[in-house]
């Protein structure tokens, strides 16, 4: 087996590789990545056997045939090399032989043929099958993935929620049973049907396909599996096997007392004020009267602190204690011009948090008894 | 309430804080008493507020006499309560939850499938049980570090899982946040199955090496099963090791247990072997009133006496006898008196004193009843006209012999113990709603229980 390619092409596809082979397994093989060479393409594929990643590079094949290597040390050695063609061969006893320029080097390999089968979806028996622009997607993915749960005896909240609703929107939605981030988008092809929960490792993943290639990105949820293409690069995905909570029950008819100012300011006090909250909980004060907010903090171990920011409101007053971390991991993903509503009604009762110009966004954050 | 108060604005709460501490020696209660802060004070009683809600109930059990006197007394006797309320700055949750989120394998009762209704309170002690229950207390007041493991042993219906339980439940109201897991052989060697075939390993390991407290109910049934004795081995050890406390029940003494493993029954018996030997007389008529009592019953002591003396060998019969007696009373109508109690037992009292019920006379029964030979009722046959009779003939020997699980699959063709607790489960669940078979049953039972059978 022998091929050439240009190093740019080669770096695109060992990079989508790197997110998904582990660093500790206890499988080699696992660790390595898959490159087959045939015709004019050498399609590098990397799996978890949760996740399976395959790029199709263009290259120019002397002999056709497949070799493994260590996902890392290749990905390493040829983001070093010189712009230009490098070649790799395979040699006896799964070695194989990487030149670029004046270098030379040798790398163990393993079998090709222990590489474990991707998870497979099939296109009939698909529950959802939707094309979306990359921008689109980015921005859905954005604005909800940071809610993703990081408690692992949540499985079903470990995940985003991706279905299709009734009138032809995709929606995404995640929560970690504190705070809930949704978001709707007419997409072409999406119909009602069950939601599927993609874990948060295909979600990172599938940001970076959307950061590094082009075209548009093909979604398909099949049974336990789903399936993404976009340009050269494919992914396939085990889904997460649960049931998302009802989230509709959870997001408030009404918000009868609604502040507005940009969220810069408010990003900007959070921060500084959250310093003297408790590690933990991150509790802030938020009294709202007419025209201010004000932010307060207090950590009997550190001491306190209060700021008062300029806000468009004309209600009456209202007092609600945040986690602090759970508003600034959405302001940190909106950009600092964008003027926000909170929509609050009382110290028990949910914030809701809308973005101007996002009518189908919203973002629930429980309060905190202060 | 003012948040920002530090303990130095309330002389008289840090006056009682201190000399109750002093009164403590040791580290954890001197940290939880710490913990406590003051709030205020409203006429005569004055309020403190815990971390969580755990910590306040611990606070309040434990200490909160102790801080209550000590307040009355630095206050002059102004201050006579003392309120421990949780503190509030939780986070709530979007959706209501079993149980709390970010505190992973944290046990709560109901996880750890103790029987809560079992409590040391309403275990009756007797010279049969004494030294058993004084052996559970104490290593439901030092687990881990006087009797490890403690092996409880005893007969059916002695109250094993009564005390076992009772463990946990106690260990879990002085510390509620205790990983505390409770299981029989059974559930643990299905959970190593379904583990084993999930190529789940991994998380069945993590889950019972990270308990604090391990009741395994029923170790006998450990018996021939070579994969679970190997997988509990391995749990055993690294639980002794890192000190957590291991409960054993069975119905034999480690010695007796067949095919086990003899590293397992050496770790078996490295511990307290505490015995339950049948209750005496005496125990079993404080049973009886210690029952009627919580159910409200008039029982007098001619009856009590006539139960105590007719069930003598097992407290879950006489338990059922008067529970059975109470259920004739009420549907009469009349008191319980030594006549009623005569004739609401006198099938039971019968079939316990008629020797000739046994397996085989249960198998003929059942055999002629549904026009099937003996041999074909314990054959390998799993036909549905064969296999319901079975179930029924198991499920009959389980009611009215002394025969256990595993002695009666193997007289009914070498079948294992679990195909018998199925065959019961199957008929029990059915007995409710499928008169045709409780007919059956009935049938069965009146012809096995008559005197000319």
């Amino acid at each position: 087996m022998e091929f050439s390619i240009s190093k740019n092409e080669l770096l695109a596809g060992l990079y989508l590789c790197q997110g998904i082979v582990e660093r500790r397994t206890t499988i080699p093989i696992l660790s390595n990545v898959l490159m087959e060479a045939a015709g004019s393409t050498v399609t590098i594929s990397a799996t978890d056997q949760e996740i399976g990643v395959r790029r199709a590079c263009i290259g120019k094949v002397k002999t056709p045939g497949s070799v493994t290597a260590s996902a890392r040390k290749l990905y390493e050695m040829v983001r070093e090399f010189p712009d230009g063609d490098i070649s790799i061969s395979g040699k006896d006893n799964n070695w194989i032989e990487v030149k670029a320029g004046k270098g030379k080097y040798r790398l163990v390999g393993l079998d090709p043929r222990e590489f474990p089968e991707m998870p497979k979806v099939t296109s009939d028996g698909a529950r959802l099958a939707v094309q979306v622009s990359a921008d689109t997607l980015s921005e859905m993915l954005g604005y909800t993935s940071f809610a993703i749960s990081s408690d692992e005896t949540r499985v079903s909240l470990n995940g985003i929620l991706v279905e299709g609703t009734e009138d032809g929107s995709l929606r995404i939605v995640a929560t970690d049973g504190h705070r809930l981030a949704m978001i709707t988008r007419p997409i072409e092809g999406a119909s009602n049907g069950p939601g599927a929960i993609i874990p948060r490792k295909a979600v990172g993943e599938m940001r970076k396909i959307l950061e590094s290639e082009e075209n548009d990105l093909e979604l398909v949820v099949g049974d336990g599996v789903a399936y993404v293409t976009r340009g050269p690069v494919e992914m396939s995905m085990r889904l997460i096997e649960g049931e998302f909570p009802d989230y509709n029950q959870v997001v408030p008819k009404k918000s009868p007392k609604v502040v507005k100012l940009d969220a810069g300011s408010l990003l900007a006090a959070l921060r500084r004020v959250s310093i003297v909250s408790s590690e933990r909980t991150k509790g802030v004060k938020l009294d709202v009267t007419k025209g201010t907010l004000e932010l307060s903090s207090i950590n009997p171990d550190v001491g306190e602190g209060s700021e008062e920011i300029e806000v468009d409101y004309s209600g009456g007053a209202v007092h609600v204690g945040f986690n602090a971390r759970y508003l600034i991991d959405l302001l940190s993903v909106v950009s600092s011009e964008t003027q926000i509503e909170i929509g609050l009604n009382d110290e028990v009762s949910p914030g809701v948090v809308r973005l101007d110009g996002e009518s189908d966004y919203c973002y629930i954050v429980m309060p905190m008894r202060l | 309430m003012d948040k920002g108060l530090s303990t130095n604005d309330h002389p008289t709460w840090s006056q009682a804080v201190e000399s109750v501490t002093s009164l403590v020696s040791d580290d954890e209660s001197q940290q939880l008493i710490a913990s406590l802060r003051p709030l205020g004070r409203e006429g005569d009683t004055f309020t403190a507020e815990a971390p969580d809600a755990a910590t306040a109930a611990l606070a309040r059990k434990r200490y909160g006499k102790l801080i209550e006197g000590s307040l009355a007394q630095h206050s002059g006797g102004v201050l006579r309560h003392l309120n421990i309320s949780v503190a509030r700055g939780g986070q709530q949750e979007l959706f209501p939850s079993p149980r709390p989120i970010g505190r992973p394998d944290r046990t709560t009762r109901d996880r750890a499938a103790l029987q809560e209704k079992y409590t040391f309170e309403n275990f009756i002690v007797g010279a049969s049980n004494q030294f058993a229950n004084a052996a559970a207390q104490a290593v439901a007041t030092q687990p881990g570090e006087t009797y490890n493991p403690l092996f409880l042993y005893g007969g059916v219906g002695l109250g094993k899982t009564h005390l076992a339980c009772a463990i946990g439940n106690d260990v879990l109201d002085r510390n509620p946040g205790t990983r505390v897991v409770y299981l029989s052989s059974d559930s643990f060697m299905s959970e190593l199955i379904t583990s084993l075939r999930r190529d789940r390993m991994e998380e069945f390991k993590r889950r019972f090496r990270q308990v604090d407290f391990l009741i395994l109910d029923d170790v006998q049934f450990l018996a021939g099963r070579e994969r679970t004795q190997e997988e509990f081995f391995h749990t055993f050890n690294s639980l002794y090791e890192s000190r957590k406390q291991i409960v054993l029940t069975s119905d034999k003494f480690p010695k007796e247990i067949p095919d086990l493993e003899e590293r397992l029954r050496n770790r078996f018996e490295s511990g307290l072997i505490a015995d339950i030997q049948a209750p005496d007389i005496e125990t079993r008529l404080a049973i009886l009133e210690k029952m009627a009592e919580n159910e409200g019953l008039a029982l007098p002591s001619d009856v009590a006496l006539f139960l105590a003396e007719t069930f003598e060998s097992n407290v879950r019969e006489l338990e059922g006898s008067l529970t059975r007696l109470s259920a004739h009373a009420s549907l009469n109508g009349s008191p319980i008196n030594i006549d009623l109690a005569r004739e609401a037992l006198k099938s039971f009292v019968d079939s316990r004193f008629s020797h000739g019920i046994n397996i085989e006379s249960i198998q003929e029964a059942v055999g002629s009843y549904f026009h099937i030979g003996r041999v074909e009722l314990i054959s390998k046959s799993r036909t549905r006209h064969i296999s319901n009779p079975r179930q029924i003939a198991m499920f009959l020997c389980r009611r009215h012999t002394d025969a256990s699980f595993p002695v009666i699959g193997a007289r009914f063709g070498g079948r294992d113990h679990s195909t018998v607790i199925h065959a019961t489960k199957v008929i029990e669940r059915r007995l409710k709603h499928d008169p045709t078979l409780r007919e059956t049953i009935d049938k069965l039972e009146a012809q096995l229980t008559s005197p000319d059978s």
